[in-house]
C-alpha cells in the first residue's frame, strides 16, 4: 500500500536520509527502528509532506503523494502521530478530537459522533476529560488523545513517531496494547521507535535505521535473533 | 457641593464618558484586528491601522465623490480592504515563510509605510469626511449629548465581538484557525491548510479594521496618515487587554478609549496621545500579561 522509493531528503547541506526503500502491506504492523538522529523522524515526516525530498518518490495506493502538501497527504488517507505529544493544548480534549476529523466533510454528524465512541471506548479517560484543556492531560492521557486525534480522520495508515517516548513504562504497555488491538482491527501502521524492545514485540516487519540509511530489515523474528540487533537495540549481553 | 472651577458635573463626565466609549470602540476593533492575526500567525501586524484608514478614505471616496449610496459604498469599502489585507499576505507574508516571526513583523511596518504613500498619492493630504449614517442631530442624554454615530459604532463593536467568539467558538473555520496558533505543525497533521488559515486571518482582519474605518469617518478628520497613530492605539489596546485575548482586545480598547477621554477632561487635551502609553505602562507594571491576560505575554 505505502512504497517509499530511494528517497533521500536534506536539511540545508545536512543530508538525513540517503536512498532509504521501505515497503508497508495492508494490514501490517511495520516499525523502523534505530538511534537518535538516524533521520526517522525526517522519513515519516518525507511521507507525509512535512519534508521535501530531495530525490526519491512516495507512492501510495498506485498514487504519488511525493510533492503533496501535508493536508494533502492526509485527504489521501495517511494521518501521522507526530513525535512529542503535539496537542492543541489551550483546546478541549473533544475539541482536539473533531478537529481530527476536520477533513471528513462527507461524514455526516452522526457518523463523526459514532467515531467519538469508539476513540472513547478506547481510551475512556479521554471520554473523562473531554471538557478539560488538552494542555493539562498528563503524558500518558495526552499520547491517546493524539493517537485519538490521529483516528478521528479515519486514515488507511497511520504513522507513529515515537509514541513511547517519554512515558512511564506501565504507560508504554497500555499504548502498546492499543496499537496491538487498532491494529488486529485492521488498521495499517508504521511505527518509527528507539524502543526497540515494544516495537519489535509488535510490528510484523521491522527496518533498522542507522545514520540515514536502511542498515537491516526483515521479518521480526528474524531480526530480534539478529547478533548485532540484541547487542546494540535489545541491550542485552550476547 | 459647589462646582468649582476644573471640576467637572456629572454631565461632563457622562460626555467625557460617552466619547471614550466611542473612541474606545474603534480602537477595540483594530485591537481585534491585532488578534486575529497574532493568534493564527504569531505576527504583530503594524499596518492594522493602515487598514482603518482605507476603509475609511474608500467610502468617502465613494460615497461623496461617485455617489454611490452609502450601504454599498460600505460595503464595497471593506470588501475591498479585505482584499488589500489578502494581497499583503500573497505578496509580502507568504514568500518569505520560513524566515521566522520578527521580519515578518518587520515586513508588515514596511508595508504600513507603502499604504501610507499609496494614500498620500491617491488621495493627497486633505481630510476627508462624512455625514453621520443616521444623520448628525445630536441626542439629548442625561445632560450630555450623543451623536446617532456613537449608536452605530457601539452597536457594531457589540455584534463583531460576539460574532468573533462564535466564530472561534464554534465553527471549523475558526476552530482550525486556533489549532494553527497553537501548533501549526499539529495543526497540518490533522490535515488543516495552514497556509489558507493565514491568509484568512488576514483577509478578515483587513475586513475589521475597514469596518472601524467606515464607522469612525463621520466622527473623525480621516486623512492619508491616520493608519500610524490607529496601530498604535489599536496596539496598546490589544497589549493592555492581554495579547491574542480577544475578550481582553474589547475591553483593553474601552479602558485605552476612557484613559484618554476622561483626561483630556480631567488634564487637558494636549496630553491625549502621552496617555495611551502612560495607561499601557501602568497596567504593565501592575499586570505584566495585560488586564485580561492571555499566556502569549507570560511565556
Ligand atoms: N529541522 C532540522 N534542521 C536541520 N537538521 C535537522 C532537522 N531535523 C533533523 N535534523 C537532522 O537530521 C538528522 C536526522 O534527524 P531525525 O530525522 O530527527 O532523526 P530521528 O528521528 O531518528 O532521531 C539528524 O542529524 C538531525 O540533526
Ligand atoms: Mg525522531
Amino acid at each position: 500500500m505505502l512504497h517509499v522509493q530511494n528517497i533521500s531528503s536534506q536539511y540545508g547541506s545536512i543530508i538525513a536520509l540517503k536512498e532509504v526503500s521501505i515497503k508497508v502491506n495492508e494490514g501490517e504492523m511495520v516499525t523502523v527502528i534505530g538511534p537518535n538522529g538516524a533521520g526517522k523522524t525526517t522519513l515519516l515526516k518525507t511521507i507525509s509532506g512535512f519534508v521535501r525530498p530531495s530525490s526519491g518518490k512516495v507512492i501510495f495506493f498506485d498514487n504519488e503523494i511525493t510533492h503533496l502538501e501535508p493536508h494533502g497527504v492526509v485527504r489521501a488517507g495517511i494521518s501521522q502521530v507526530l513525535q512529542g505529544r503535539q496537542v492543541f493544548e489551550d483546546l478541549t480534549v473533544l475539541q482536539n478530537l473533531t478537529l481530527g476529523a476536520y477533513l471528513r466533510n462527507k461524514s455526516s454528524k452522526s457518523e463523526i459522533q459514532a467515531d467519538l465512541e469508539i476513540i472513547f471506548e478506547l481510551f475512556p479517560i479521554l471520554q473523562e476529560r473531554r471538557k478539560q484543556k488538552a494542555g493539562t492531560l498528563s503524558g500518558g492521557e495526552q499520547m491517546m488523545l493524539v493517537i485519538g486525534r490521529a483516528l478521528m480522520a479515519k486514515p488507511k495508515l497511520l504513522l507513529l513517531d515515537e509514541p513511547s517516548l517519554g512515558l512511564a513504562p506501565l504507560v508504554v504497555d497500555r499504548v502498546a496494547a492499543t496499537l496491538e488491538r487498532l491494529n488486529k482491527t485492521g488498521l495499517t501502521m508504521l511505527l518509527v521507535e528507539q524502543n526497540a524492545e515494544v516495537a519489535l514485540t509488535l510490528a510484523n516487519r521491522c527496518y533498522i535505521m542507522e545514520l540515514g540509511r536502511i542498515a537491516l530489515e526483515g521479518e521480526t523474528e528474524e531480526i530480534r535473533s539478529t547478533e548485532r540487533v540484541v547487542e546494540l537495540y535489545l541491550g542485552k549481553e550476547v | 457641593m459647589g462646582i468649582g472651577e476644573g471640576e467637572m458635573t456629572r454631565s461632563q463626565i457622562l460626555q467625557f464618558v460617552i466619547s471614550g466609549i466611542t473612541q474606545g470602540s474603534i480602537y477595540a476593533m483594530v485591537a481585534l484586528g491585532f488578534t486575529i492575526i497574532f493568534r493564527t500567525t504569531r505576527i504583530v501586524n503594524f499596518a492594522q491601522g493602515d487598514f482603518v484608514m482605507f476603509g475609511a478614505m474608500l467610502v468617502a471616496t465613494l460615497h461623496n465623490l461617485f455617489h454611490i449610496s452609502l450601504l454599498p459604498s460600505i460595503l464595497l469599502s471593506i470588501l475591498i480592504v479585505a482584499m488589500i489585507g489578502g494581497a499583503m499576505e500573497i505578496t509580502m507574508i507568504y514568500p518569505l515563510k520560513g524566515v521566522g516571526i520578527f521580519p515578518l513583523v518587520m515586513i508588515t511596518l514596511g508595508a504600513s509605510i507603502i499604504f501610507n504613500s499609496s494614500s498620500l498619492l491617491i488621495w493627497g493630504v486633505d481630510p476627508l469626511h462624512l455625514k453621520g449614517f443616521s444623520g448628525d442631530n445630536p441626542i439629548r442624554f442625561y445632560g450630555a449629548t450623543l451623536m446617532p454615530q456613537t449608536l452605530w459604532i457601539v452597536g457594531a463593536i457589540v455584534c463583531v465581538a460576539v460574532a468573533l467568539f462564535s466564530f472561534f467558538r464554534y465553527t471549523k473555520i475558526g476552530q482550525a484557525m486556533l489549532a494553527c496558533s497553537m501548533n501549526d505543525e499539529a495543526a497540518a497533521s490533522v490535515g488543516i491548510n495552514v497556509r489558507m488559515m493565514v491568509l484568512s486571518s488576514f483577509i478578515l482582519s483587513a475586513a475589521l479594521g475597514g469596518l472601524g474605518g467606515v464607522l469612525i469617518v463621520p466622527i473623525t478628520m480621516v486623512m492619508f496618515d491616520m493608519g500610524v497613530l490607529m496601530t498604535l492605539k489599536g496596539f496598546a489596546a490589544a497589549i493592555l487587554g492581554g495579547l491574542g485575548s480577544a475578550p481582553g482586545a474589547v475591553v483593553g480598547g474601552i479602558v485605552l478609549g476612557l484613559a484618554e477621554s476622561l483626561s483630556c477632561g480631567i488634564v487637558s487635551s494636549g496630553y491625549r496621545d502621552s496617555i495611551t502609553l502612560f495607561v499601557l505602562i501602568l497596567v504593565l507594571l501592575v499586570r505584566p500579561s495585560g488586564i485580561l491576560g492571555s499566556r502569549f505575554i507570560k511565556r
